[in-house]
């Protein structure tokens, strides 16, 4: 009985679409899965460290899920198109194929009752042929009618699958579209935020950076104020101990110079000199003693 | 002469420390030789072989009178006002480059008896660096008036002078 419904045209195609609808579904989860590992769906989104190469993958990804899934739905809708041309005339076929055999027993069926009514009423007058072939008629004209009625039922049928399956389809593309808006959603929303944070990073890192720098110069400022202090102090006190100790030196040779010139000048007079510069000298020895109080002070006593 | 005239007399020959140690050993001299020799007292003849011939004959000029030779106590009077006379004599130092001749002795003691006092008798040292003139010590001050401090001075307050000379520009 089920491989009878599946080999027929119309449980084919149901068949089929429930198929393509669990292999959207699961494209669907693994896609997520893909993307957003780790996350559980309808958790907060919260933008991941490398968002940016994240949103770019995604992006990339939707826009090829997306082409995917129009691909697929255009496939899906061929599909349907030409299973929907196979079904009509297999369902066409079917219905000839019945009406050729629903003729073809009716035919048996008429020539039995015809054998059974000319054996049974052979001597009646009735003119039977006229008959059968009325009841033929009537009989093959309520048969086409079940039959256009069984066909009106199946195209209605058919129709509604095939409606069932474009809104399928089209809730499909519709959701996509929304997942799709959804990422670009949440690709602006990555963006803006990333570019918060890009933003607050910079001027962060900028002010951080800037005062890094600040503080590096006035520290490079004070020490090269302190070296060069330093230097010129070292500088000043060198200088100062070469002059000093140039100074000294040159005092140290004028002083002998000096000594020497004084040296010889003693030698020279002490030779020079005559008892009589002697006795004068002395003399002027007493009286300079004398204007200088040397002896008064002590003659007051 | 009275005693102060002749003790004066004596002092002013007395131009030294050498002449005062003299007369010094002279009083001494006179004093123990007029205790042993009773009677008799010649000075020359005591003296001649004691000090110089030149303390000799002031003595002799001073006491050649017969009191002197007789009479113990006036002698002792004497020679105890000479002796506190000439041991309240003050020093003056005198420091020589040269050693002092007879005219240098007489005319520096003539100068200080003059300008200074008939109480002070003349201490000489010899110095050769003194070169010239005196370095003086009188009643524990000391001054130096000598010829190389003299040059010292000279030198230093005309140093600039000295070492322009030196580094002739």
């Amino acid at each position: 009985m089920t491989f009878d419904f599946l080999n027929s045209p119309l449980g084919f195609f149901i068949a089929s679409s429930i198929v393509i609808f669990i292999l959207f579904l699961s494209f669907r989860f693994l896609s997520r899965r893909l993307f957003f590992p780790g996350q559980r769906i309808g958790a907060p989104e919260v933008p991941p460290a490398g968002g940016g190469e994240i949103i770019r993958k995604a992006e990339e990804e939707a826009l090829r899920i997306t082409e995917d899934s129009h691909k697929q739905a255009s496939e899906i809708l061929q599909h349907a198109t030409a299973l929907n041309d196979r079904v009509e005339k297999e369902l066409t076929h079917a219905l000839e194929e019945r009406i050729r055999t629903e003729t073809a027993r009716l035919s048996e069926l008429t020539q039995r009752l015809v054998g059974q009514f000319e054996s049974s009423f052979s001597e009646t007058k009735i003119d039977l042929a006229g008959e059968i072939q009325k009841m033929s008629s009537v009989y093959a004209g309520k048969v086409r009618e079940d039959v256009d009625k069984i066909l009106h039922e199946l195209e209605d049928e058919a129709k509604k699958n095939r409606d069932a399956v474009i809104r399928s389809l089209e809730e499909i593309r519709v959701e996509t579209q929304q997942e799709i808006a959804s990422y670009i959603e949440i690709r602006k929303n990555y963006s803006s935020e990333l570019q918060k944070m890009y933003a607050s990073i910079v001027q962060e890192s900028r002010g951080g950076i800037d005062g890094f720098l600040r503080k590096l110069d006035e520290e490079i400022q004070s020490r090269d104020k302190t070296l060069a202090d330093l230097f010129r102090e070292l500088t000043s006190a060198a200088e100062k101990e070469v002059a000093e100790y140039k100074a000294s030196r040159f005092q140290r040779v004028d002083d002998a110079i000096f000594r020497i010139v004084m040296f010889v000048s003693r030698e020279v007079l002490g030779k020079t000199l005559s008892p009589e510069d002697h006795q004068e000298l002395i003399i002027r020895a007493l009286e300079d003693a004398k204007r200088e109080g040397f002896f008064t002070v002590e003659n007051k006593k | 002469m009275n005693v102060k005239e002749k003790i004066e007399l004596i002092l002013k020959h007395i131009r030294t420390a050498e002449e005062r140690e003299e007369v010094e050993g002279a009083i001494t001299v006179l004093r123990e030789s007029r205790y042993h020799e009773s009677g008799s007292f010649d000075i020359g003849e005591i003296l001649r072989e004691k000090v110089s011939r030149k303390i000799a004959s002031i003595f002799q000029e001073v006491i050649a009178s017969d009191e002197y030779r007789k009479d113990s106590a006036t002698s002792e009077i004497f020679f105890s006002e000479l002796e506190k006379s000439v041991r309240a004599m003050r020093p003056l130092s005198i420091t020589l480059a040269v050693e002092p001749d007879e005219k240098t002795i007489e005319r520096a003691s003539s100068w200080v008896t003059r300008e200074v006092g008939k109480d002070i008798y003349l201490v000489f040292k010899r110095d050769g660096r003194v070169l010239g003139g005196a370095e003086l010590v009188f009643a524990g001050r000391y001054r130096d008036f000598s010829l190389a401090w003299r040059l010292e001075t000279f030198f230093w307050a005309r140093k600039e002078d000295v070492r322009s000379m030196i580094h002739p520009s």
